[in-house]
C-alpha cells in the first residue's frame, strides 16, 4: 500500500479511536481566550433562582469567569427590549441571550442581530428546535392544563382540548393567559393548527377568564377560584408547593403545545470566547440535563436527555410545534388582535 | 450723598458698559438651573420615544386608542371616580383628624397613610385573596357566618375602582392635612367673632384654603390612577376590563414592541394630563391662597368636636378596609405553608419569612439599594421640585408654564412606555457611563418621581404669602438669605411630608426598575416581582410585610421629626 494512502487512514483511526483534537483544539483557544476576557454577561428570562444554579455550575468548570456583575434576570419582553436597545444603539453589553419566544429569536437572526457560532452540540437537536450557528431551544415547555383535586375529581376533570367545551367549563371556570403572554400564544397557534379555528371560537364562547400572568392562572387554580387552568406551564404542576395543594397535571389527548426558549450569542457580544464556552456548555447533554431535567423540571430537545423525574417523555406528550416559520412569525404579529375577537 | 465725589468705575462709562458681565439675577439663575435639570432629565427619554414611533408610523398609530373607545373609556372613568373618591375620602379624613380631640389621633394619622406603603402589586394580589368571587377570603368568611346571599366581588370594574380608591386616599390626607396646619387660626377666630358657625367657617373659610392642595392631590391621584398598571392587571383583566396601561402592556411584551401604538396611548394620557395641569393652574392663577403671612401665625387647631367619636369611627372604617384587610391577607398567606382555600391544608409556618429576610440571596442587597434610591430620590426630587415650584409660582418669567407643564410630563406618560424612552437614551451614551449601574435607576426615579415633588412644593408655596420673602428683601436680606432664614423654614413641614411621600414611593418604583437594573442594583420591587413570577405567592406575602413592617417603623419615626418641626 502507498503511504500516501496508508497515512490519512491512519490518522483517521487514529483520530477516532483518541478524540478529535481539532475540537480539543478550539476548545483551548476558546478557554485562553475566555481567560483573558475574564466575564460573561447574560440576559436571562428563565425564572427564578435555578438558573443561578445552573450558572454556579458553568462557574465551577470556568471559575475565572465573572458571571455575576454583567447578569440581567427578567420576563422575555424586558430581556428582548433591553438586549435590542443595546443593538440598535450600538452599546452592546450582554454576550449572551436566553428568553421564551422563538419568533423572536428568528426574526433577529435574520436581521443580523446574532452572532453566528458552529457550536459541536448543534448536531444533537432537531432542525425545528434550533437555527443552526445561531440558536438552539435550551428549554421546551409544554403548555398543559391543571386542575385541583380538591375541587374537582379526576373523572371529573376534562382529559383533552375538546373536554374544554362541555357545559361544566362554562362561565368563567377556565383560566388563561393574556395576549401578551408568549406561551398564550404558542397554545392558540398550535391548536388552531391541530383542532381550527371553529374550537377556539366556542372556547372563547365558554367564557374562559383572561388572566395577567402564568402565577396568577396557577394561584386561581389552588384557590379555587376557577375549575382549569387552560393556559399551564407543565412544570409549575410538578411543584412541591403546588402538588401538596392538590395541583393535578392533565396531558390532553390531541397534544401539548410546546414554547421553547432559546439560547443565542448576541452580535457584537464584548466576550465571545466566553460565550461560546457557556453555549457549548448549556446546549452540551450535561448541560441540558442539569438545567432542564434537575433544576427547572422542563424538557429538553435533545433527545439524549431524560426527561424529569414524575412526567412523561416528551415523545409521549405529543408535542405541538410550528412546522411553516414564516406562517408562525405572521401569526406573532397579528395575536393580539385575534386573541381579542376570540376572548374578550 | 452732597458733597461726596461719586466712584465711577470704567465699567460704568461708555463702551465699557457693554462689557460689564451681567450675571442674571438669583430668580432668572434658579429658573435656568431648574428649566435645564427638568429638561435634561424629561426630554431626552420623551424624544426618544416619539422619534421611535414615528419612525414605526405613528402618524396611523395616533389613531389606535380611538379604535378601541371601551379602553379609552375605562381609562377616563377609572381616573376620574378614583381621585373624586380618593380626595373625598382624604380630604374628609384630614378634616376629621384635623384637631378636633378624635381620640387615637396620632395613631390613625400613622395608620391612615399605610396603603401608600404597599406595592401596588402587593395591594392588588391581597384584594384578589380577599375579594374573588368565588374564593375569597370574605366571601368565605361571609358565607361561613351564615350570610351566604352576600357576595363581594373586586376581581371586576367595581372593585378596580374601589381598590384605587383605597390605596390613593392617603395622598390627598397627607397633602391637604399639612394644607390645614398651615391656616392661621385668626382667620377662622375673625369669622367666629363675626357670629360665623364652625360649619360657616369650614365652608367659606377653610375649604377655599385648601384648594391648592385639594387640586394638586387631585391631579397626582388622576395620573396615578390612569397610568397604574397592577390592579387593573390583577383585579381588571379577568373581569374585561382593561385600561390604556394594560393595554401597552400588551402593546410592549410583543416583539417587536409595537412603540407606536404604545406611545398613542401615552400621548392621549400626557393630553388629559396637560389639560388638567392647565385648568388647575387656570382656576388657582390669580387668586391668593396665602395663610402664612408677615402677621403673628397661630396653627388653626379646632377645640375638641362633639362629632370627634364618629370621626374616630370613620377614621377605623377606613384603617379597616385600606389597612388592616390587606394586611391580613398578606400575613395570612405568608404565615401558612402555601395559599390555598381549603382550611384542611393549611398549616401555620414561619418559613417564609425565614426564606425572605435569611436565606432568599437577594433581600438585603435589594433592601439596601432601595433605601438609597429611597433616600437619594426624595432628597433631590425635593429640591428640583421646590426650585421648579417656587419659579412658576413667585416669578413671572417667560417660559415657567412650560415648565410646569414639562415637569408633569413623566406621570402623565405611563412609566412602561417612559422606562423604554430611559433605556434607549442612555444606552446610547457611552461617555455618560450610567447605564447598567444604580446611578441609571435613580435618574429614572428622579424624573419619574418629579412631578410628585413640584405638586407637593406648590402648595405648600402658595399658603405663603409673598410679603415675607419681600419685607426681608425690603430690610437687606439677598434673595439666598431670605429663602434660608424665612421661607425655607416655613416650607419645612410640608417639604418634610413630601420628602416621606417620596421615599415611600421610591420604593415602589418596579417599571424602570425591571428594565434596567443590573444584579447589583436589585431592589425590593424586582425582587418581589421575580418572587411573584415565579410563582411563590407566600414568600411575596412574606417579604412585602417585612417591607412593610420596616417602612412603617422608619415613617413612624420621621413623622415624629416633623411633628416637631411644625411646632418649632
Amino acid at each position: 500500500m502507498s503511504w500516501r494512502i496508508a497515512i490519512p487512514w491512519l490518522l483517521t483511526a487514529g483520530l477516532m479511536l483518541g478524540g478529535n483534537p481539532v475540537r480539543a483544539e478550539n476548545h483551548a483557544a476558546l478557554v485562553a481566550g475566555a481567560q483573558r476576557e475574564a466575564q460573561l454577561n447574560i440576559a436571562d428570562a428563565a425564572p427564578g433562582e435555578n438558573f443561578t444554579k445552573f450558572l454556579a455550575a458553568f462557574k465551577a468548570k470556568y471559575p475565572f469567569l465573572d458571571l455575576a456583575t454583567g447578569f440581567y434576570s427578567a420576563p422575555t419582553g424586558r430581556v428582548l427590549a433591553r438586549v435590542n436597545a443595546e443593538l440598535d444603539a450600538k452599546h452592546v453589553t450582554f454576550d449572551v441571550m436566553l428568553a421564551a419566544n422563538m419568533a423572536a429569536f428568528v426574526k433577529m437572526t435574520r436581521a443580523g442581530k446574532l452572532q453566528r457560532y458552529d457550536s459541536p452540540e448543534y448536531a444533537a437537536y432537531p432542525p425545528n428546535a434550533k437555527q443552526d450557528g445561531y440558536w438552539a431551544a435550551v428549554q421546551a415547555i409544554g403548555v398543559i392544563m391543571a386542575y385541583n383535586e380538591n375541587r374537582l375529581s379526576a373523572n371529573d376533570a376534562p382529559h383533552a382540548w375538546a373536554d374544554l367545551l362541555l357545559p361544566r367549563f362554562a362561565n368563567r371556570q377556565i383560566a388563561l393567559q393574556n395576549a401578551a403572554s408568549g406561551t398564550q400564544f404558542n397554545q392558540i397557534y398550535l391548536l388552531q393548527q391541530a383542532l381550527g379555528l371553529d374550537y377556539l371560537k366556542k372556547l372563547g364562547a365558554q367564557r374562559p377568564v383572561v388572566m395577567a400572568t402564568s402565577a396568577q392562572v396557577t394561584d386561581a387554580v389552588i384557590r379555587g377560584e376557577v375549575l382549569i387552568g387552560a393556559t399551564l406551564d407543565h412544570w409549575r404542576a410538578f411543584e412541591p408547593a403546588a402538588a401538596k395543594a392538590g395541583l393535578r397535571p392533565i396531558y390532553p389527548a390531541e397534544g401539548m403545545p410546546l414554547t421553547l426558549a432559546p439560547v443565542g450569542i448576541v452580535a457584537g457580544a464584548p466576550h465571545p470566547n466566553a460565550a461560546k464556552l457557556f453555549m457549548d456548555f448549556i446546549l452540551s447533554q450535561e448541560g441540558q440535563t442539569l438545567l432542564d431535567t434537575k433544576l427547572y423540571g422542563m424538557y429538553s430537545m435533545r433527545p439524549d436527555v431524560p426527561p424529569p423525574p414524575g412526567q412523561k417523555p416528551l415523545a409521549e406528550t405529543k408535542p405541538l410545534l410550528p412546522t411553516n416559520l414564516d406562517d408562525y412569525l405572521r401569526a406573532s404579529a397579528q395575536f393580539p388582535a385575534e386573541f381579542d375577537s376570540l376572548f374578550h | 450723598m452732597i458733597g461726596t465725589a461719586a466712584t465711577v468705575r470704567r465699567s460704568d462709562v461708555g463702551a465699557f458698559r457693554l462689557l460689564r458681565p451681567r450675571w442674571p439675577s438669583p430668580e432668572r439663575a434658579l429658573f435656568i438651573a431648574a428649566a435645564f435639570a427638568v429638561t435634561l432629565l424629561v426630554a431626552p427619554p420623551l424624544v426618544a420615544v416619539v422619534a421611535t414611533s414615528i419612525g414605526q408610523g405613528a402618524a396611523a398609530a395616533l389613531l389606535t386608542p380611538l379604535h378601541q373607545p371601551a379602553i379609552l373609556l375605562n381609562t377616563l372613568v377609572l381616573g376620574l371616580a378614583a381621585t373624586t373618591g380618593a380626595v373625598t375620602i382624604g380630604g374628609g379624613l384630614a378634616l376629621m383628624l384635623g384637631g378636633n380631640g378624635v381620640p387615637g389621633r396620632g395613631l390613625l394619622e400613622r395608620l391612615v397613610i399605610v396603603p401608600l406603603y404597599l406595592t401596588p402589586l402587593l395591594t392588588a394580589i391581597g384584594w384578589s385573596w380577599i375579594g374573588s368571587p368565588r374564593s375569597g377570603l370574605l366571601n368565605l368568611f361571609l358565607h361561613g357566618v351564615g350570610l351566604t346571599e352576600v357576595d363581594v366581588n373586586m376581581v371586576s370594574a367595581g372593585g378596580v375602582v374601589a381598590v384605587s380608591i383605597l390605596s390613593y386616599a392617603p395622598l390627598p390626607f397627607l397633602l391637604i392635612s399639612d394644607a390645614l396646619r398651615g391656616i392661621d387660626a385668626a382667620m377662622i377666630e375673625a369669622a367666629r367673632v363675626h357670629g360665623a358657625s364652625r360649619r360657616f367657617a369650614l365652608r367659606r373659610i377653610v375649604l377655599p384654603l385648601l384648594l391648592p392642595a385639594a387640586l394638586a392631590s387631585s391631579l397626582l391621584v388622576f395620573v396615578q390612577a390612569i397610568g397604574m398598571f397592577s390592579v387593573p392587571a390583577v383585579l381588571g383583566m379577568p373581569s374585561g376590563f382593561n385600561v390604556a396601561t394594560t393595554e401597552i402592556f400588551r402593546l410592549l411584551e410583543n416583539y417587536p414592541p409595537r412603540i407606536g401604538e404604545a406611545t398613542a396611548w401615552g400621548l392621549y394620557l400626557l393630553a388629559v394630563t396637560a389639560a388638567l395641569t392647565f385648568a388647575q393652574s387656570v382656576l388657582l392663577g390669580r387668586r391668593s391662597f396665602a395663610t402664612i403671612t408677615g402677621k403673628s401665625f397661630r396653627p388653626h387647631v379646632p377645640g375638641r368636636s362633639k362629632a370627634r367619636h364618629l370621626y374616630a369611627a370613620a377614621a377605623w372604617l377606613y384603617v379597616l378596609l385600606a389597612t388592616v384587610l390587606p394586611l391580613l391577607a398578606l400575613l395570612w398567606a405568608a404565615s401558612i405553608d402555601f395559599v390555598t382555600a381549603d382550611p384542611r391544608l393549611m398549616r401555620l409556618t414561619a418559613r417564609h419569612f425565614a426564606f425572605v429576610l435569611f436565606q432568599y440571596p437577594k433581600t438585603w442587597l435589594a433592601a439596601g439599594n432601595s433605601a438609597l434610591l429611597g433616600v437619594a430620590t426624595a432628597t433631590l426630587v425635593t429640591l428640583l421640585g421646590l426650585a421648579v415650584s417656587w419659579v412658576v409660582i413667585r416669578t413671572r418669567l417667560r417660559g415657567r408654564t412650560s415648565l410646569d407643564q414639562l415637569s408633569m410630563v413623566p406621570l402623565s406618560m405611563p412609566a412602561m412606555v417612559f422606562a423604554l424612552g430611559l433605556l434607549w437614551v442612555y444606552v446610547a451614551i457611552p461617555f455618560l457611563p450610567i447605564y447598567g449601574t444604580i446611578g441609571i435607576l435613580l435618574v429614572a426615579y428622579v424624573t419619574h418621581y418629579l412631578p410628585f415633588g413640584v405638586r407637593a412644593a406648590a402648595g405648600a408655596i402658595r399658603q405663603l404669602h409673598p410679603e415675607l420673602e419681600e419685607a426681608a428683601r425690603v430690610a437687606g436680606a439677598s434673595w439666598l438669605q431670605s429663602m434660608r432664614w424665612i421661607t425655607m423654614p416655613l416650607l419645612r413641614p410640608a417639604l418634610f411630608a413630601s420628602w416621606i411621600l417620596l421615599f415611600v414611593m421610591a420604593l415602589h418604583e418596579v417599571s424602570a426598575s425591571i428594565l434596567l437594573y443590573t444584579s447589583s442594583s436589585t431592589v425590593l420591587s424586582v425582587t418581589t416581582f421575580d418572587l411573584w413570577e415565579n410563582g411563590n405567592p407566600s414568600d411575596v406575602a412574606a417579604l412585602g410585610f417585612a417591607q412593610l413592617a420596616a417602612t412603617f417603623v422608619i415613617v413612624g419615626f420621621l413623622l415624629r421629626a416633623r411633628r416637631r418641626a411644625v411646632l418649632a
